[in-house]
């Protein structure tokens, strides 16, 4: 069968197959120790071979809790356990929980103590303990230098706090001192329970024991003791501390006496008695006797040897006023008596319970449990180890000062010593109980009162010869029946509420969470081995593949042919007791059975001896944790678990969470990082990362642009180590623009009218290429209206596309969607002979640098509601988005249907008539702009202003409202700032303005000159309007502003006026600096002419503007002007000669005008223009 | 008494055009001018061999008038006297001017329909001259070459204005040669 099986195992699981079969037929050879367990106690084998002994380091911290009730410190190695022994040297851990997880080994070597010598066996060697140190030894002669040394504790000094050993051991504990008490515990007053000492050995003291050596105001229940008490030393001294009451002194001449009382003490049995203590005084010449013996100023010590004294006198000789202290006082008795017990040392008003001592005790005053015993009772406990001393009992050594009832305890364990008993030694002061008790071994003595009385109720003995003890044989005192029924020993069924005890045929009752006697059937896993049953199984791990195997456990009653079942139950949760009893499918055992996939077992055996008794046992929770925990790395939508060798990309376009999520069903998660990296990384690359840059699991967030790979490493508490990555997270996307109209501006809202245009600008860089069924769309939150026009540049290549909406039904999937998909393919190429090209995905995708922009114009829509537009480019496939636009750089755009708006023109002064042929100079302030209107005092644009600007036309109109032809418009001049205006040929003054809001000052200047206009009333008509140049439209605003004009006839002044400038000085340059020009002025006129002369500049550099600004001629030559008038000069003689500085000119065009005045009328003006290059 | 004077409606223009070599090497150049305006022709020929240098050539003033047009024509050759360039040449034609008179300026080559070059306002340089250039052209050393040019220059009849009377203006043609070797251009300053 075994060949058969192992031929169809592949090879790799042939090769566990045997290797576990190897060890399981070695565990059986070597017998491992097969302990009988309660509740499945875990093999201290098991545990010294994985977990080992201490190393000596201390931990930093517990495994976790934060000492409360409900999470208490966890303890779960020797390093932890001295961690709590250091931190106590601060702390009594009041109110504090602590509590064991697993078994501590302190020392993995078996000790025992025996005539005197101490050993040590670690394997197959043997070495020699030196007393009081922990130095290990060749030989018993403890001679050579010691070979190694063994871990040695200290006592805890004062633990007040709750441990719970939780059915854990410590074993190896190792403790010696001379001083006087020695235990794990040296004061206690808190509680400790549930908690086994395997394989003890504590030496020396005089009061000296394994758990606690002063226990009062405690509670210890459930405790096991095993191993080698032994005290050593003789005395044991009682320390009494007080403190100094009042002093009142008496005077005696100069002499000062005061009396200063002492504690009572026990003075039985006491070799010596001190006073020790400290006194200070302001005068430090005082002279002080304590008992006519002067003290010293400070530490003091009083040896009053036998001497009982309960006050003593001080006398202070010539005491002037001094203050006299005396602090530290101790009254110290010693006695000639040392304890040494199994479990408990001094014990007073407290609540102890169920006790069971193994380990042999040796010393003077000795006992099974507990040294002595004050106020305080106990029940269910027994001792079962070897008693050595002076006086020796079975249970405990002295009962003192108390009213106690003892009940349901038995000594079986050997007795040896001048003076042995089975129960106590003595018992002073007290009023004892004993109940429901017996002893099963020889003794020689009878127990020592004082002042006492001793009730013995149901009590038996093997050899008593006290009264109303019953004597028993030892057969009748293993009799379950007697022990239940009248002995009132319970048993134990399904927890310890329905009893304590377990009964195994032909043996003493034990507790319940003591070992078998006599198991029947090994269930053997791995290396654990369970012979009993439990119902509230502790976890066992196993990291690989394992296997189980039923064996008989005692040779003497085996397990009859065929009568071994199994029945696996695969869950978290083990069975009751009723559901294991009603299993069915119990499997009969024929060989090994393997344990291969990962879950929780609970294996059962039914086990029949050959007298056909049926026997149960089951095993601890067996967790098998073959795999590394799980992570889950979650983005969005997505989710990852697993590693991958080829990654794909997910493109994301606005920031991104992405939280890691672990799971491991079978053991604890150790650790869980992260690495962000922006490549992929193999796994062993990710091993090979420096552990720094791993990073404790925290929410990610992704919030800029740029590639991604989030690597994930879990590792469970049995460094099962796995990895895991994503595909690479790219965080990009177009990034959009949008501007109100074709240009670039900013507004501060987005808010259009319905017959306005709107830009978006979509860029990105990346080097996508293109696959089949990769397309470009844009998307839109609403669809968009009927005769929306949509137009795309490729910014790159410069090619337009246009679409023009031709329904207002859905056929872009909005309803769908809930958004409208507008693929760009729907675009056709303009500018084409072909206009049947339409967009390009293709070569558009393969752009390594893409720009488009995509202009939406509404002025032909059909709109009828107000809306919020946003757009947005995606390029996708049809199974999903591979790129879109970063979110952040979406801006909602207001549609409103309303698209009027108003041109302002405001004449802020009052004016009056202009009389046309004189001489007059109008200034009229106008306030114009362009008012959009507004929704909640935010402007709502119209994007059809963006490229026009606000100008105003100026008209000279008739009664009619007919325009006056230029040729009449002669003698006027339309001037704002510096600039000066001339009508245009159809005689409208167009002037450019601000589109904002602005005040300008008009200045219309009107000469004495007969233009031939008729006589008449006319007036100046001011319109505003828009112009894409600011200049010409025909659209013009309704609102006007009109200044009335009148003219009359001038009359004929007849003159001649030439200016003459030579050829040469028309055109200047500038490399030669100056340049000296000569004007001829030719007059002829009836009047006393005089000129004027100014220079202007033009104003812009194109042929299409002969606009030209005065500036200062003065400086541009060095002559020297006569000013009449800002910038305007007199000439006074027939010519002119003007030397000009080159280097204050600009290469440009300029004017030189000459005006004719009749005094201070104007008469005329001559233009000559030159250039300067 | 003298009558009133008119102003002119008829513009007058000062026009310097100047055509202007830079860098000659092995190259002539010949100059004239006919048109139906232009006052005088001129030929103007002169060889200049690996100069570094420019040269300015003015011409007479000419009158322009709305609807009217001027035209100059120039040879650019790489022989003369029997003599020619032993050097294979390239060259390019620049045209300057302020255009501050709204004119219609296009560069022709011989017999050709459509202008070399049409030079309209767009960008202007420090010195606030707009700056046209045409392509670079080719003599091969091989071969006797000459090439024809016309430059038309015309005063919309639209610009009919008082506003546009007394302008002045300058065209300037600057003619940049280098020496080309092979593969490689030199270009020699």
């Amino acid at each position: 069968m075994m060949k058969n099986l192992l031929t169809k195992l592949k090879n790799v699981s042939r090769v566990k197959f045997i290797i576990v079969l190897v060890v399981l037929l070695l565990a059986v050879t070597i017998s491992l120790p097969t302990l009988a367990r309660y509740k499945n106690r875990i093999d201290i084998e098991h545990v010294l071979t994985t977990l080992g002994a201490w190393d000596g380091t201390v931990a930093t911290s517990y495994k976790k809790g934060d000492g409360t009730k409900d999470n208490p410190y966890l303890i779960s190695n020797a390093n932890e356990f001295a961690y709590f022994l250091k931190e106590l040297e601060n702390s009594t851990y009041k109110g504090k929980y602590v509590k064991l997880d697993k078994d501590i080994v302190i020392n993995n070597g078996v000790f025992k103590y025996e005539n005197t010598t101490s050993s040590y066996t670690l394997g197959d060697k043997t070495v020699y303990l030196k007393p009081y140190t922990n130095e290990l030894y060749e030989t018993q002669e403890l001679t050579n230098s010691p070979l190694s040394t063994i871990n040695q504790l200290s006592s805890i000094n004062n633990f007040e706090g709750y441990f719970d050993g939780d059915y854990n051991s410590i074993y190896g504990l190792y403790m010696t001192s001379e001083e006087q008490d020695l235990a794990l515990f040296k004061n206690l007053s808190g509680t400790v329970e549930n908690l086994y000492l395997e394989n003890t050995f504590i030496y020396g003291g005089a009061n000296t024991t394994s758990l606690a050596a002063n226990t009062s105001n405690a509670t210890v229940k459930d405790i096991f003791v095993n191993g080698y008490v032994v005290g050593t030393k003789d005395d044991y001294s009682e320390v009494q501390v007080f403190e100094m009451q009042d002093l009142e002194f008496i005077k005696n001449q100069n002499n000062y006496t005061a009396t200063i009382d002492l504690p009572q003490v026990n003075i039985n049995n006491y070799t010596n008695i001190k006073l020790k203590g400290t006194y200070t005084s302001t005068d430090e010449n005082e002279v002080l006797l304590l008992n006519e013996v002067q003290i010293p100023h400070g530490d003091f010590e009083l040896d009053f040897g036998t001497e009982v004294r309960y006050s003593i006198m001080l006398r202070v000789k010539d005491k002037v006023n001094s203050t006299i202290n005396f602090t530290n006082l101790k009254y110290e008795v010693t006695y000639n008596t040392s304890y040494a017990s199994g479990i408990l040392g001094r014990v007073s008003n407290s609540n102890i319970k169920n006790l069971i001592n193994k380990a042999n005790v040796e010393g003077n005053n000795t006992s099974g449990l507990i040294s002595v015993l004050e106020k305080t009772n106990l029940e269910n406990a027994y001792n079962t180890g070897m008693i050595k001393g002076t006086n020796a009992a079975g249970l405990i050594h002295k009962i003192n000062n108390s009213t106690s009832t003892i009940n349901k305890v038995y000594n079986a364990g050997t007795l040896s010593g001048t003076s042995t008993n089975a129960f106590f030694n003595e018992v002073t002061y007290s009023q004892v109980t004993l109940s429901n008790s017996f002893n099963t071994v020889q003794t020689n003595a009878t127990y020592q009162t004082k002042e006492s009385n001793v009730v013995f109720t149901n009590v038996s003995d093997v050899n008593s010869n006290l009264d109303n003890v019953t004597t028993k044989t030892l057969d009748e005192l293993k009799d379950k029946e007697y022990l239940t029924k009248t002995l009132l020993f319970n048993e134990y069924v399904d927890d310890p509420s329905t009893g304590e005890w377990i009964y195994e045929s032909d043996y003493l009752p034990i507790l319940y969470f003591d070992d078998l006697n006599n198991p029947v059937a090994n269930l053997t896993v791995g290396t654990y081995n369970w012979q009993d049953l439990g119902f509230e199984p502790k976890k066992v791990y196993f990291t690989d593949a394992t296997a189980f195997q039923i064996s008989s456990a005692n040779n003497l009653n085996p397990i009859k042919e065929g009568g071994a079942y199994y029945y696996i139950h695969k869950s978290k949760t083990p069975l009751t007791k009723e559901e294991m009893l009603a299993i069915q499918e119990w499997t009969p055992y024929e060989s090994i059975v393997n344990l291969t996939e990962e879950g929780y077992y609970t294996i059962y055996v039914k086990a029949q001896d050959t007298l056909d008794n049926t026997y149960y046992v089951n095993s601890e929770l067996i967790v098998l944790d073959l795999n590394p925990p799980v992570a889950a790395i979650t983005m969005n939508d997505k989710k990852f678990s697993s590693f991958k060798d080829n990654l794909s990309n997910i493109n994301i376009a606005e920031e991104t969470k992405i939280n890691i999520t672990v799971e491991d069903k079978y053991s604890e998660v150790k650790e869980l990082k992260y690495y962000i990296s922006n490549i992929f990384l193999t796994e062993q690359e990710l091993k090979d990362l420096d552990t720094n840059l791993w990073q404790d699991n925290a929410e990610i967030t992704l919030n800029s642009q740029g590639t991604y790979v989030v690597n994930v490493k879990t590792t469970d508490e049995f460094d099962h180590t796995a990895y895991f990555n994503t595909d690479y997270i790219v965080f990009g996307g177009f990034e959009e623009t949008l501007n109100l109209g074709r240009e670039s501006n900013t507004y501060d809202k987005l808010n259009i009218t319905s017959n306005s245009l709107v830009t978006y600008n979509f860029s990105y860089q990346d080097q996508t290429k293109y696959e089949e069924g990769l397309n470009n769309n844009l998307i839109t939150n609403v669809l968009l209206p009927k005769n929306t026009k949509l137009t795309l540049i490729n910014n790159n290549t410069n090619e337009v596309y246009t679409y023009i909406v031709p329904t207002s039904e859905d056929n872009y999937n909005y309803q769908t969607n809930n958004y409208a998909t507008y693929p760009l393919d729907l675009f056709t190429r303009v500018g084409q002979t072909d206009n049947t090209k339409v967009f390009d995905h293709k070569a558009f995708i393969n752009e390594a640098t893409k720009n488009i922009s995509i202009l939406i114009d509404f002025k032909n829509a059909e709109i009828s509601n107000n809306f919020t537009l946003n757009t947005y480019l995606e390029m996708r496939n049809p199974n999903e988005i591979i790129l879109t636009t970063l979110k952040s750089t979406i801006k909602p755009v207001n549609v409103y249907k309303d698209n009027s708006l108003s041109l302002v023109l405001n004449k802020l002064n009052a004016t009056e008539t202009i009389s046309y042929h004189k001489t007059t100079v109008t200034e009229v302030d106008l306030e114009s702009y362009i008012n959009f209107n507004t929704v909640n005092n935010e402007t709502i644009y119209d994007t059809t202003t963006n490229n026009k600007s606000l100008g105003i036309a100026i008209r000279l109109v008739n009664s009619n409202d007919e325009i006056v032809s230029k040729k009449y418009l002669k003698n006027v001049l339309f001037q704002i700032e510096n600039t000066t205006y001339s009508p245009d040929n159809d005689g409208i003054v167009r002037i450019k303005l601000s589109n904002q809001k602005q005040t300008n000052k008009l200045i219309i200047k009107t000469y004495e000159t007969d233009t031939k206009l008729e006589t008449g009333n006319y007036n100046f008509v001011i319109t505003p309007f828009l112009a894409s140049d600011g200049k010409y439209s025909s659209d013009l605003s309704e609102k006007s502003i009109t200044l009335p004009v009148t003219t009359t006839k001038t009359e004929k002044i007849d003159y001649g006026f030439n200016v003459e400038l030579d050829e040469n000085d028309k055109v200047l340059y500038k490399k030669q600096n100056t340049h000296n020009v000569n004007v001829k002025i030719i007059k002829d006129t009836t009047f006393t002419p005089t000129v004027r002369v100014s220079l202007y500049k033009k104003a812009e550099l194109t042929a299409y503007n002969q606009v030209y600004n005065i500036i200062n001629l003065q400086e541009v030559v060095s002559n020297q002007l006569t000013e009449v008038e800002k910038n305007i000069y007199t000439v006074d003689s027939t010519s002119l000669d003007l030397d000009f500085n080159l280097t204050k000119l600009e290469k440009t065009g300029y004017e030189l005008r000459f005006e004719l005045y009749d005094g201070s009328k104007f008469i005329t003006v001559m233009k000559k223009r030159f250039i300067v290059r | 008494m003298k009558p009133n004077k008119k102003i002119k409606l008829k513009i007058i223009v000062m026009l310097v055009t100047s055509i202007v070599l830079i860098c000659g090497s092995g190259i002539t150049y010949s100059l004239f001018t006919s048109s139906t305006k232009v006052v005088a022709n001129q030929k103007i020929a002169k060889f200049v061999f690996n100069a570094a240098k420019t040269d300015v050539i003015e011409l007479p003033i000419s009158n322009l008038n709305p609807g009217e047009k001027a035209e100059y024509t120039f040879q650019v050759t790489n022989n003369i006297d029997n003599k020619r360039s032993d050097v294979t040449i390239k060259y390019q034609m620049t045209i300057k001017t302020f255009h501050f008179m709204p004119l219609e300026i296009n560069l022709y080559k011989e017999n050709e329909g459509t202008p070399l070059l049409t030079c309209e306002e767009s960008s202007r340089n420090t010195d606030n001259e707009v700056v046209c250039n045409t392509e670079v052209q080719t003599m091969d050393y091989k071969l006797n070459a000459t090439d024809n040019y016309k430059l038309v220059i015309e005063f919309p009849e639209e610009y009919n204005d008082d506003s546009y009377t007394d302008l002045v203006d300058y065209i300037d043609i600057e003619i940049k040669s280098w020496q080309a070797i092979g593969g490689e251009v030199k270009h020699e300053e």
